[in-house]
């Protein structure tokens, strides 16, 4: 009778402890977003020219890396969640492509907001822990240091199609992160929430400002105005479905 | 109610029987292998089926230098000398230096993952090693014992230990490193040298991140402008025409001990090396973008004092007590 009674204890406290409220009695839940990629309306595939820009410039995507940051999402009611996790992500790296927001309180949310960059609090050398990853993306101290935003590599053909060269459109600076607004109503409540993240890496290339490879260069880093149309074009890179 | 209580009782040994015991073996104990890693090193890339003790080391070890793991009379330290960060001039092969965190391997990357995978090639194409010397020797028949209470040692077996003898090789004491501490200063021209490396200027950094100094990819840098036979590089193994003359990002760490430079050895002197940088770099429609920024398409235009500057600054690059460590020599 008493190893009942204990057992009942147990599997109280275990009940307990299952719900997820914090100690103000709030219950939290889950958001996944799934990575995907397309050239407008198609899926990416990797390592091949055969995609074509607003400039008409004919390019691949061979290498592209990108910290995600700062995901805040607005109820109905107007008030905000907000998180600190930071992603990093890799196009070829599968586990990198899904991400997971967690203790989100349940609620009918209108929008959400997050950063493609570091914001200036995290982007100084050193915030992020030293993974590989994290240090390949490491912005140089002697630059002013934090952190690049992307990596974002590739080849192109000029406009006669006769020439191959490679472009790396890289970014960084604190006056190049780039802050993301969608909005897209969603509930939270106890079901883990799948959502997919859809970039349209065309939208590096334009609105509002066309990137052409063969008049804007096709290396950004240290140069100010590639750097700045890409941070301006990036706003509109991501859509929820 | 006794009997159907006798019979969930007989069932219940009937079951456990299926099962296989656990080895049990309380002679078998390995003393775990401490790797110094310093805090501003990534995080090693580790194999939670090869955990590093001290006989898996000290086992590795022997048989780097034990020509038994070939059929030609050579060992992996025929090629890979200490004293020269483990490569050797006539060979040019890559040097074995804080390959702990590499994925790709290999010159063309033929081989990706672990250090483990690594040496499976090693071990079974590179080698072909016959597993039955190996067999047939007590004394490593005792130290596979010792190492992964093991009877029979398999081809496995030997790529786990050199395993763990590779990812113990961490150079870490370099003046760079020194420096990176805050336990010493560079001299004037090793500065000058860091900032144009670190800096768009010389723009080492991009390929050659620090502090391991490479970022694991494979790069065309503008050696050749035909690719043939002996320089498709990466392309060999993805048969992707974007990849023609690309080759693994080598390590700058004890580049200064390491001649020659490049993947056939075409530089034998550092002074080269930063020349072809400067002025020898042959544009292709793989190279690099970071190879032909606007004004620098063929070379970096550096004045000689800025060349001078670079070079002594790889050299802090230079770890003597890693190109010393007894830990590391012959057994």
């Amino acid at each position: 009778m008493k190893h009942i009674f204990y057992c009942l204890i147990l599997i109280s406290n275990l009940i307990f402890i299952s719900c997820k409220d914090d100690p103000i009695g709030e219950k939290k839940g889950n958001i996944k977003f799934g990575l995907q990629y397309f050239i407008d309306n198609d899926t990416l595939k990797t390592d091949t020219i055969i995609y074509t820009n607003a400039a008409g410039n004919k390019y691949s995507i061979n290498h592209f890396e990108y910290f995600l940051s700062g995901f805040s999402f607005q109820k109905n009611d107007n008030s905000w969640h907000t998180t600190d996790n930071v992603f990093y992500v890799n196009i070829k790296k599968t586990l990198t492509n899904t991400i997971s927001l967690n203790n989100i309180p349940y609620g009918d949310y209108k929008s959400v907001t997050f950063y493609l960059g570091l914001d200036s609090i995290r982007n100084q050398s050193n915030y992020l822990p030293n993974t590989i990853e994290n240090i390949n993306m490491a912005w140089p101290d002697a630059m002013g240091g934090g952190y690049h935003f992307i990596k974002l590599e590739g080849y192109f053909l000029d406009k006669s199609g006769t020439k191959q060269d490679g472009y790396a459109m890289h970014l960084g600076t604190n006056k190049n992160l780039i802050k993301i607004e969608i909005n897209h109503p969603f509930s939270i409540n106890a079901n883990s929430l799948d959502k997919k993240l859809i970039m349209n890496i065309n939208e590096w290339f334009k609105n509002p400002l066309n990137y052409d490879f063969d008049i804007d260069g096709n290396y950004s880093m240290g140069v100010d105005g590639a750097m700045s149309k890409l941070a301006q074009n990036g706003k509109d890179l991501f859509k929820i479905e | 109610m006794k009997n159907i209580f006798f019979l969930i009782s007989a069932l219940s040994i009937f079951i456990s029987s299926c099962k296989k015991d656990p080895i049990i073996n309380d002679k078998f104990k390995t003393t775990p292998y401490i790797i110094e890693v310093p805090k501003y090193f990534p995080i090693m890339n580790t194999n939670p089926l090869n955990p590093m003790t001290v006989e898996g080391f000290e086992l590795g070890r022997k048989l780097y230098y034990d020509p038994i793991l070939s059929n030609d009379g050579r060992s992996c330290a025929s090629c890979h000398d200490q004293k020269y960060n483990f490569t050797t001039y006539a060979s040019n092969a890559l040097v074995h230096v804080n390959l702990a965190w590499n994925t790709n391997f290999l010159w063309n990357g033929h081989v990706t993952g672990t250090l483990e995978d690594i040496m499976m090639f090693e071990v079974g194409d590179f080698f072909n090693t016959d597993i039955n010397k190996l067999n047939n020797s007590n004394d490593y028949k005792n130290l596979f014992k010792k190492a992964y209470n093991i009877d029979k040692i398999t081809k496995t077996d030997v790529a786990y230990a050199l395993a763990q003898f590779f990812r113990a090789r961490v150079s870490y004491n370099s003046k760079f490193d020194k420096f990176i501490r805050g336990e010493t200063d560079l001299s004037p021209s090793e500065l000058n040298g860091y900032i144009l490396f670190t800096t768009e200027k010389g723009d080492c950094f991009h390929c050659h991140t620090l502090p391991l100094t490479s970022d694991n990819q494979f790069r065309n840098i503008g050696l050749d402008s035909v690719f043939e036979a002996h320089n498709l590089g990466r392309y060999e193994v993805t048969h992707n025409p974007l990849d023609k003359g690309k080759f693994k990002v080598p390590t700058l760490r004890n580049i200064e001990v390491s001649a020659p430079y490049m993947h056939d050895g075409r530089f034998k002197t550092l002074a080269e090396v930063v020349e072809f940088y400067n002025s020898g770099v042959k544009v292709s429609s793989t190279i690099d973008p970071i190879m032909t920024k606007p004004g620098k398409e063929y070379g970096l235009k550096l004045t000689t004092k800025e060349k001078s500057d670079l070079i002594s600054f790889l050299k802090t690059f230079t770890d003597t007590s890693f190109l010393n460590n007894k830990a590391f020599s012959k057994p």
